[in-house]
């Protein structure tokens, strides 16, 4: 598999379109997640997902080694972070509305087979999503980067421009803020949660 | 929890935090109940966050190749470029070749002169170190040795025209009588310096040393008439083994025997046999067909590297 991918990113800094699109349909979905995540908006992540793509086949000569779906993730990343400064400095385009479709939600991916395991894991995803939308940008961003791609605090201060101090106390809020709307939402949540909101 | 808690809890569980914030927070959470009981919950949020399960593109992003394929496009100045360079290639080869042979005979001219010369420096030498003989007869010999190194177009141009092998018999003969012969008049010079030494005059001053060196001139000259002779045959085989005969003669002629030892002489032949050019007894041992088989391969291959770098860029 990574062997088979190396070749792929070979023949793409050649400019094969075609083996560079075999990246794409492997990490098409992976991308687009992070996308949405950090938007919360699906139109917005289709959009920053072509974007980041395209993005990488023009750069693909700067990828040295190393893991293509971490290189690819950080195009991502900042591709979504500098469209929601962007959209920061002209505050009409802001997506935080409350005119959020639940029906345009994407699709998810893994299903259970069990009817009862897969309505409590829908709404246990729809609550988290719910929790994880209500958040505010900044706090979205690095939490992604933090608790999803796993990046270091020196990481996040880098790519999003702040201080150590300052990623530090918006991971902790960001956190809080998600712990107290799961809690809110306590019959859909594991038992740690339905527990501590019946006390 | 206070939002100073919250920030330690979330550093803490991303290993963010120093050596000592741990410890004392770790302090704590083994006497805080409450405290544990916030972290639990961090964490749990944290597992819930990876969780989110992965979403489908909602369509592929494949790139069409239309839109980024680099067409290609045959500049007509690049194919003109590319047939001047040919044509400047080989005319540059070709005139190389011609020059290389004009440059040989020129060396040629001059080689012989240095080969005469240089045994006539170590009989000076010997005349004044008799303790170092054996070392710098050595050390003339290969400098002899090291001069056809310096001589590639001398190479080229002889492997091109093969000399006859009679050409580097004749060669080596007069070079070796002139050496010969610089080195029988030194003889007498060894024996002046030798009484000079006891009697604290200087080995030049004596009538013996003058007569050698005027003698010694005439060996060069002698050499310099048959090189002018002879100006294309000089090539870096005949040098390197007449260089070899004169470094062996110097060894034999010039040191007496009962200042040899095995060990000296054993020396000395090894640190001519270092200070050889790496490759040039080697060379002496191939044909000149060999040679002349080499060059001719490596132009060929030249030129097929030449002609499929430019089917790749012209299709």
């Amino acid at each position: 598999m990574v062997l088979q991918e190396q070749i792929h990113i070979r023949k793409a800094k050649q400019g094969d379109v075609e083996a560079f699109n075999l990246l794409v349909l492997t990490y098409q979905d992976y991308i687009y997640s992070t996308a949405y995540r950090i938007l919360g908006d699906p139109a917005l992540a289709d959009d920053m997902a072509q974007e980041a793509f395209v993005t990488a086949f023009k750069k693909l000569s700067q990828f040295q080694d190393g893991s293509f779906k971490a290189w690819i993730t950080r195009i991502t990343i900042n591709a979504c972070y500098d469209e929601l400064r962007r959209r920061k400095r002209r505050p009409t385009d802001s997506i935080d509305d409350d005119d959020y479709d639940i029906e345009a939600n994407p699709k998810l991916i893994s299903k259970t087979d069990n009817p009862e395991n897969y309505a409590q894991s829908m709404e246990l995803r729809s609550a988290i999503e719910e929790c994880f939308r209500q958040l505010s940008e900044e706090h979205r961003v690095v939490v992604v980067m933090s608790d999803v791609e796993e990046y270091s605090y020196e990481e996040i201060a880098s790519v999003v421009k702040i201080s150590l101090g300052t990623v530090k106390s918006r991971i902790s809020r960001a956190r809080l803020r998600l712990r107290d709307c799961l809690k809110s939402k306590g019959e859909l949540l594991p038992a740690v949660y339905r527990q501590d909101n019946v006390s | 929890m206070s939002n100073f808690d919250g920030e330690l809890l979330s550093a803490y569980l991303d290993d963010e935090l120093s050596a000592e914030e741990r410890a004392q927070l770790e302090q704590r959470l083994q006497i805080d109940p409450r405290l544990q009981g916030e972290l639990a919950e961090l964490r749990e949020i944290i597992a819930l966050v990876q969780q989110m399960p992965l979403l489908k593109a909602p369509r592929n992003y494949t790139l069409s190749p239309a839109d980024f394929q680099t067409p290609r496009r045959v500049y007509p100045f690049r194919a003109i470029l590319a047939a001047a360079a040919v044509v400047v290639l080989v005319t540059g080869a070709v005139l190389f070749m011609l020059s290389g042979q004009e440059n040989a005979a020129d060396t040629a001219q001059e080689a012989p002169a240095d080969i005469a010369a240089a045994p006539t420096q170590t009989a000076l030498l010997s005349a004044t170190q008799t303790d170092n003989l054996s070392v710098t007869a050595v050390n003339q010999a290969t400098q002899l040795a090291v001069i056809p190194s310096s001589l590639p177009s001398a190479t080229m141009s002889a492997t091109l025209s093969p000399m006859p092998t009679q050409t580097l018999d004749a060669q080596r003969e007069v070079v070796t009588t002139a050496t010969q012969e610089t080195f029988t008049f030194a003889a007498p010079a060894v024996g002046e310096a030798d009484n000079a030494a006891g009697t604290g005059m200087m080995p030049m001053s004596t009538p013996t040393a003058d007569s050698f060196a005027v003698q010694s001139a005439g060996a060069v000259s002698q050499s310099q008439e048959v090189a002018t002779a002879m100006p294309t045959q000089l090539d870096l085989k005949a040098t390197t083994v007449i260089a070899t005969e004169v470094a062996a003669y110097a060894e034999s002629a010039v040191v007496p025997e009962e200042e040899l030892d095995a060990e000296s002489v054993e020396e000395a032949a090894n640190e001519v046999a270092e200070m050889l050019p790496p490759g040039a007894v080697a060379d002496s041992a191939l044909s000149d067909s060999d040679l002349f088989s080499n060059i001719l391969g490596a132009i060929k291959n030249f030129f097929t590297a030449l002609f499929d770098s430019l089917n790749r860029i012209f299709p």
